[in-house]
């Protein structure tokens, strides 16, 4: 394979030298659950290239950490409970040196939505969720056909019932629904082709197993090619076809840049997917050193994400965060991890917001204000700098009320400015 | 401790009979309705401060952080400047001139406030002296507002005409009123003809408690019966069936008595609470005989004593007799609740009537116990570990015992097939096993179960059994094993005449805390506590369960009275 | 027609027509999308109600062969019209259709009925049996298309439910979902006088014309609603007193809440509540007679309680669920997911009675009932007659309305 080139137009890169204080903020707040005050100011010292490198290449974990995440893990599989896995990863997501990575697990988490609700399982869901940070930054190639196999996966989709006389159609249709194409790009005699070449893809034991025995061996055709085709072969398809890039790269989009992506947004990175075979590293690279990605059009643009708010909230005031507290606030606001509210995932956007849960993402700045999510230190800094490290802006009236310092933080963080990013 | 008290009291019989002049209840003004004292309190404070409890009390993180708030600072700092003005350490003069204290409260007509009397007996007249010599100059400031006065050997103050003060080289009295005061200097000289100790209702509570404690309070419950009323407000017949079976026999007695008792006796193996009323369980007739214990049954046999137990609670109550009442002693719109009960339990019991045939067949104790269990049955153990539990009670008939062995096999039918269903748990089969020849029936499964981390349901491996005339429903085979060891004991038929029994021992809960660690230090962790904190708190846990051997909680029938009992016991 | 009726009716209502003046033209809008204050509560049945079991064919050979178990007997039921009676547990209902306050339209449907729960409630909830699409919802669709807009009233209110349910879906407006009356509260720190006023700056820093960023004018517009909606409820939470006692069951406090809501004026048309629980695959004798109950019992005390206040004659009931159940019972003593099924309507302005005939026993799809009655002719007949909203566009075509309201 000769070298790649590098792309061009809106995804041509930023140039380095308009680098500021507040393109620091933006590309931390995408990538991160939130950021500190110091971490923006390193971030502006060190500039785009070296953050960049932070962030998309392993990060050595600290030891405390380490120690602290073997042993909430280990509570969970001792519980069996899901709030106790929830708790783990909400510690993983606040403390990781790995933040993109994390964020890029509860990306996949969202596009492969498996629920605790009927796996029932958190060894599963665990390794389930394992996979996905494996690969966070790896190859959505290896991911899909991983989730093939996934056991939580395939208790979630029915699989043992997909058997060689009674094809069942769940996993082939999420496959291409909600996992590569996307709704219109397929016809329902797609699915009914690809279930059977998903026949006998069973669990057995807790793990996968073929079921030789419940395989269709007979011709399929698909997308234009007719064989015996087998699950790996109809997902190879699925890459293959035109739909698959567009579709993840307007994920990838609503995910890190703009809830309302373009036509020319998504024609840009899906063939930027499609040149790197769907190595999720050097797109996401070329994405957010993109002049997409610090324009205009990408500022302000996202609706946070309630773990994005919550999280964010308590990194930015430097908060430890109560992950009980964290955890049930999340859930109330819409955004309940391993247990997502449709096959769907979180569509995220507008929908996040009504006017009751706008009220209690209000309710949750009195919450943190008052110490009820962690243990909450006087605001004892000039409003200036609040003002610049949670809202990043200026907004009209906030710098003439006159109030106490908690006040105004609440002031701040109540504002609809404050629920984008 | 308490031999040299009773030794005291045997030597001054005489003393006690009339009026125990060691005790300000012997001085203390007549026509109280309340009265508290406090005994030896300097020599409990240093106790207090020489045990292990106050140094682990000041080890812990939550007192080392309120150690570093501002007001903590402030309040080190004005002890720093009394501890410099008296001249002595605030702990010494603690010991030195708390002797006895005491509190008496007087009625005031259409006064809201009650008059109050406060009295003090130093330990050490010396230091007493030296106190007062301090504080000499203090008092001359205050004199706008302190006007004083020598009476003989009393030094009067009198603080804004609210407050009547006497010193004396031994005691101290304070009193809202004037006249007050005096009748407190007559009793304290030994002058007064009728103190609070004459009064016959407190008298009574000294027949029935004893009179040397720690702390002693005393209520005239006569007094405020007057005020609120003769059945103090409460209701005849109850709307809570569990309040009513557990304590309405307590609150009818109560209404009855002429006093209500507290005590309170600490020393370096335990501390006691008692709360104690008059009355005989007779004068309330048939309605609550279901309740108390009698010379015949005589409450509660002592929980049997096996391996690992973690606490349990008994009550002697006559269900039967209780729930034959039931239209009686509760209230109408909870009687439809009953004969739901009725319908559903009954379905248990094909055949047989539930206030005929099954709540006669209990007899009078039923016992709930916790003890810890090992998982020796299976290959691996559950991820949670919970202790195993038993439900015990006396059956009137023993050939009930195949009545309940009936339901035992239909709820563990029950479960079988609802876990089934539910894929938690492998199936098992019925079986039984004899131990020490009494069989009991219990479940088999078909493989058994592997792995560490089981589900939290194979804490709970069912069996029943007959036992010397009583019924055991337990979930460790194990536990039960041994409580058949236990119960065929003779000793373990002893009736201890308690009327409920709940015991706790924290030593033998601490070894609960300590297999589970690991999972209560993540759930520590997970409220947001850095993880050295979170490991110390579970550990300073562990370490003060440790230090209690048992809790108790109880109620006893006495000769003349009924009392409450809450009594702890630490380790050695 | 209607338009003119209820025009005269505010005339009338504000004694504007005794004085001959004309209505001032802001005072006309400001009224507009309440026209005289009607209200329409949707109660949703999620599960699958046993229609059969509710409106009873007592006499029907094949109710009693193929419901040998279930089956309600003549003398258990509740009688309402020749031979068709209540569930026995429905006496809130009995007592209801006495008074003429219940009008129970029967066999209720859509063509090629789909037997998944999710699907068809889908299908119920956007009115586009055809479509599988969850853009918006009838009700949604419908405020969305009322001419000259809401003018900045809650169109819709959700009690009881953590999302917003998809009929009230709408590509404009934000409706807001109410778990309880508290959670729409705003949690602020210090006195009365301190909590108004911080409200007020919040109120004030939230307001304001277009940004050029559509989110967040979006957001601005969401969060003037809920700090008006959540000022509004506040005042009503203090002392509300119901003119009758509600049951202790979950719909009743939901419905109370809807009352306090109605009451307290918050201004909303469509009030949305749901009762769970009638997936009775198995055993389903228990279950079902405590559902009944619980919709009955509740239903008649929110009846008594509008009543009291003055409001029935302003207030439509209707319940709807998403299937009725397969006719034959099953081996676990329980139904499985059916087709039609009867809908009931409760306040003074309903037509009493029983509207159409109780579907055949004997003619069936595949072992279901069939529907005569379209559920959009149901909806047409609810937005056109009683809210005066746009109802073709809301369900996308035209359909015969029904004699619905008295």
């Amino acid at each position: 394979m000769g070298r790649i080139k590098q792309p061009a137009g809106i995804l041509a890169p930023h140039d380095a030298r308009q680098w500021s204080r507040r393109d620091a903020t933006h590309l931390l707040w995408r990538t991160q659950f939130g950021a500190t005050a110091a971490e923006i100011a390193t971030t502006h010292k060190v500039g785009l290239a070296k953050s960049l490198e932070r962030l998309l290449t392993p990060q050595k974990e600290t030891a405390d950490f380490e120690d602290i995440e073997s042993l909430l893990r280990e509570a969970a599989y001792d519980t069996g409970a899901v709030g106790d896995l929830q708790a783990w990863w909400l510690h993983r997501m606040h403390y990781t040196a790995n933040p993109l990575t994390e964020k890029l697990t509860l990306f996949w988490h969202n596009h492969f939505a498996t629920s605790f609700s009927k796996v029932q399982s958190v060894p599963h869901m665990a390794t389930q969720n394992d996979r996905f940070r494996a690969e966070a930054l790896g190859s959505f190639r290896e991911l899909l056909h991983a989730m093939a196999k996934d056991v939580a996966m395939l208790i979630w989709l029915d699989s043992n019932a997909n058997r060689k006389r009674h094809a069942n159609e769940n996993f082939a249709r999420e496959v291409m629904e909600l996992f590569s194409l996307g709704e219109g790009n397929y016809t329902e005699g797609d699915i009914k082709q690809a279930a059977r070449a998903f026949t006998g893809w069973h669990v057995r034991d807790d793990k996968f197993w073929f079921n030789q025995r419940q395989h269709d061996i007979t011709s399929k055709s698909l997308f234009g090619k007719t064989a015996n085709l087998d699950g790996g072969e109809v997902i190879d398809l699925c890459l293959a076809h035109k739909a698959c890039a567009r579709f993840i790269a307007f994920k990838l989009l609503r995910a890190f840049v703009l809830d309302q992506p373009t036509d020319e947004h998504i024609t840009a990175l899906a063939a930027r997917l499609r040149v790197h075979d769907f190595a999720i590293r050097p797109v996401m690279r070329e994405l957010l050193e993109s002049k997409l990605f610090f324009g205009a059009a990408a500022r302000y643009a996202r609706i946070k994400e309630p773990l994005e708010l919550t999280l964010g909230a308590c990194r930015a005031l430097g908060v430890r965060p109560n992950l009980q507290a964290i955890n049930r606030v999340s859930g109330q606001l819409g955004q309940s991890i391993f247990e997502p509210s449709t096959v769907k995932g979180w569509e995220g956007g507008r929908l996040w917001i009504t006017s009751a849960s706008l009220l209690q993402r209000n309710n949750f700045a009195m919450a943190l204000l008052n110490g009820q999510m962690g243990q909450m230190t006087e605001p004892k800094r000039a409003r200036e700098f609040y003002r610049e490290l949670l809202l990043s802006r200026e907004v009209r009236g906030m710098a003439k009320a006159k109030v106490e310092p908690r006040k105004l933080l609440h002031l701040m963080m109540t504002l609809p400015e404050f629920q984008l990013t | 401790m308490r031999t040299p008290l009773l030794l005291i009291t045997l030597v001054f019989s005489y003393a006690v009979f009339t009026v125990n002049a060691a005790l300000l209840s012997a001085a203390m003004p007549r026509n109280a309705v309340g009265y508290v004292e406090i005994n030896d309190l300097g020599q409990r404070l240093i106790q207090l401060r020489d045990s292990a409890y106050y140094s682990d009390a000041l080890d812990s993180p939550q007192i080392k952080q309120a150690m570093q708030q501002p007001q903590y600072e402030k309040i080190a700092a004005g002890r720093k400047v009394a501890e410099a003005y008296l001249g002595m350490n605030l702990w010494t003069a603690a010991e030195k001139l708390f002797g006895e204290i005491a509190v008496g409260i007087y009625p005031k007509a259409e006064v809201e406030q009650p008059d109050l009397v406060v009295m003090i007996r130093v330990t050490d007249p010396a230091a007493w002296a030296h106190v007062r010599e301090r504080l000499e100059p203090l008092i001359t400031l205050a004199e706008d507002t302190v006007k004083r006065e020598m009476r003989g050997e009393l030094e009067l103050l009198i603080i804004e005409g609210k407050a009547f003060l006497a010193l004396h080289k031994n005691w101290i009295a304070a009193a809202s009123t004037a006249a007050l005061l005096d009748q407190s200097i007559a009793g304290l000289r030994g002058d007064a003809k009728v103190v609070v100790a004459h009064n016959p209702a407190f008298k009574k509570m000294e027949r029935d408690m004893g009179a040397e404690h720690f702390v002693r309070a005393w209520t005239d419950l006569g007094y405020f019966r007057k005020l609120a009323g003769e059945r103090f407000n409460l209701p005849e017949k109850y709307d809570d069936g569990f309040m009513s079976l557990m304590f309405s026999g307590i609150m009818e007695l109560a209404m009855q008595s002429d006093y209500l008792g507290l005590t309170l006796d600490a020393d370096k193996t335990g501390l006691k609470f008692t709360a104690g009323i008059e009355g005989e369980p007779k004068v309330l007739g048939d309605k609550f005989d279901w309740f108390f214990s009698k010379s015949g049954t005589p409450g509660t046999p002592g929980m049997p004593a096996v391996s690992g137990l973690m606490g349990g609670l008994s009550i002697h109550r006559n269900l039967s007799g209780w729930y034959g009442k039931r239209e009686e002693l509760m209230e109408e719109r909870l009687q439809a609740g009953f004969d739901k009960f009725e319908s559903e339990i009954g379905n248990l019991f094909p055949g047989r009537d539930i206030g005929e045939d099954i709540m006669p067949a209990f007899g009078s104790t039923i016992t709930f116990l916790a003890a810890k269990q090992s998982f020796e049955h299976f290959k691996g153990e559950p991820g949670i570990k919970l202790p195993g539990f038993a439900l015990l009670f006396d059956l009137k008939r023993p050939q009930d015992g195949n009545l309940f062995q009936l339901v035992f096999q239909t709820i563990v039918t029950i479960t079988n097939v609802v876990a089934a269903e539910q894929g938690e748990r492998e199936p098992s089969v019925m079986t039984a096993v004899v131990h020490e020849g009494v069989a009991i029936n219990t479940i088999q499964y078909l493989r058994p179960p592997q792995g560490e981390r089981l589900d939290i349901s194979y804490n709970f491996m069912p069996c029943a059994a007959t036992v010397n005339g009583r019924f055991v429903f337990c979930t460790s085979l194990e536990l039960l094993k041994s409580l058949v060891t236990e119960l065929k004991k003779p000793q373990n038929l002893n009736r201890l005449n308690r009327n409920f029994n709940f015991e706790l021992h924290p030593s033998a809960l601490a070894g609960l805390v300590a297999i589970n660690s690991r999972t209560l230090v993540a759930k520590n962790i997970q409220t947001g506590k850095p993880a050295e904190q979170a490991r110390a708190e579970i550990q300073l846990a562990e370490r003060l369960l440790k230090a209690v051997e048992i809790l108790r909680f109880s109620t006893s029938v006495k000769d003349k009275g009924f009392q409450i009992e809450l009594e702890g016991k630490w380790a050695e | 027609m209607n338009t003119r009726r209820t025009f005269l009716k505010t005339l009338g209502a504000t004694g504007l027509v005794a004085l001959g003046t004309r209505p001032h033209p802001v005072f006309a809008r400001a009224t507009r999308p309440n026209l005289d204050g009607r209200i329409l509560v949707l109660v949703q049945l999620a599960g699958g109600n046993d229609g059969l079991n509710t409106v009873v064919p007592f006499e029907e050979d094949n109710y009693r062969k193929l419901r040998p178990s279930l089956g309600i007997g003549k003398s258990a039921a509740l009688k309402l019209e020749g031979a068709l009676g209540l569930h026995p547990q429905m006496q809130g209902f009995k007592e209801l259709f006495d008074d003429g306050a219940l009008g129970i339209v029967q066999g209720v449907g859509y063509p090629n009925p789909n037997r998944s729960h999710f699907r068809s409630m889908d299908i119920w909830h956007t009115a586009k049996p055809g479509i599988e699409e969850k853009r918006d919802g009838w009700v949604g669709r419908a405020f969305d298309h009322v001419k000259g807009g809401l003018d900045g009233k809650v169109p819709a209110v959700a009690l009881g439910t953590d999302r917003l349910p998809l009929s009230l879906v709408s590509t404009k407006f934000t409706v807001p979902t109410v778990r309880s009356l508290r959670d729409y509260q705003l949690q602020l720190r210090g006195s009365k006088a301190e909590q108004a006023a911080h409200r007020a700056q919040m109120r004030q820093l939230a307001e304001g014309g277009s940004t050029g960023n559509s989110d967040l004018d979006f957001l601005r517009r969401t969060a003037t609603t809920a700090l008006d909606t959540s000022a509004k409820i506040a005042e009503v939470m203090s002392d509300y007193k119901p003119a009758k006692p509600y049951p202790q069951n979950g719909l009743g406090q939901r419905l109370k809440s809807v009352a306090q809501l109605i009451t307290a004026d918050l201004g909303a048309s469509v009030y949305f509540v749901s009762l769970g629980g009638f997936d009775t695959h198995a055993e389903q004798e228990g279950a079902h007679t405590g559902l009944m109950l619980e919709l009955s019992s509740a239903l008649a005390a929110f009846h008594a309680d509008l009543k009291g206040h003055g409001l029935s004659k302003r207030v439509l009931t209707a319940t709807f669920s998403e299937f009725g159940r397969r006719v034959k019972e099953n081996g676990s003593l329980g139904t499985d997911h059916g087709a039609a099924g009867p809908m009931f309507f409760i306040g003074d302005a309903v037509k009493a009675g029983i509207h159409g005939k109780h579907p055949s026993l004997t003619d069936l799809d595949q072992g279901d009932l069939k529907h005569h009655t379209d559920f959009r002719s149901v909806y047409t007949t609810l937005l056109d007659d009683w809210l005066d909203w746009p109802a073709e566009a809301a369900v996308g075509g035209e359909f015969a309305k029904l004699k619905l309201l008295a």
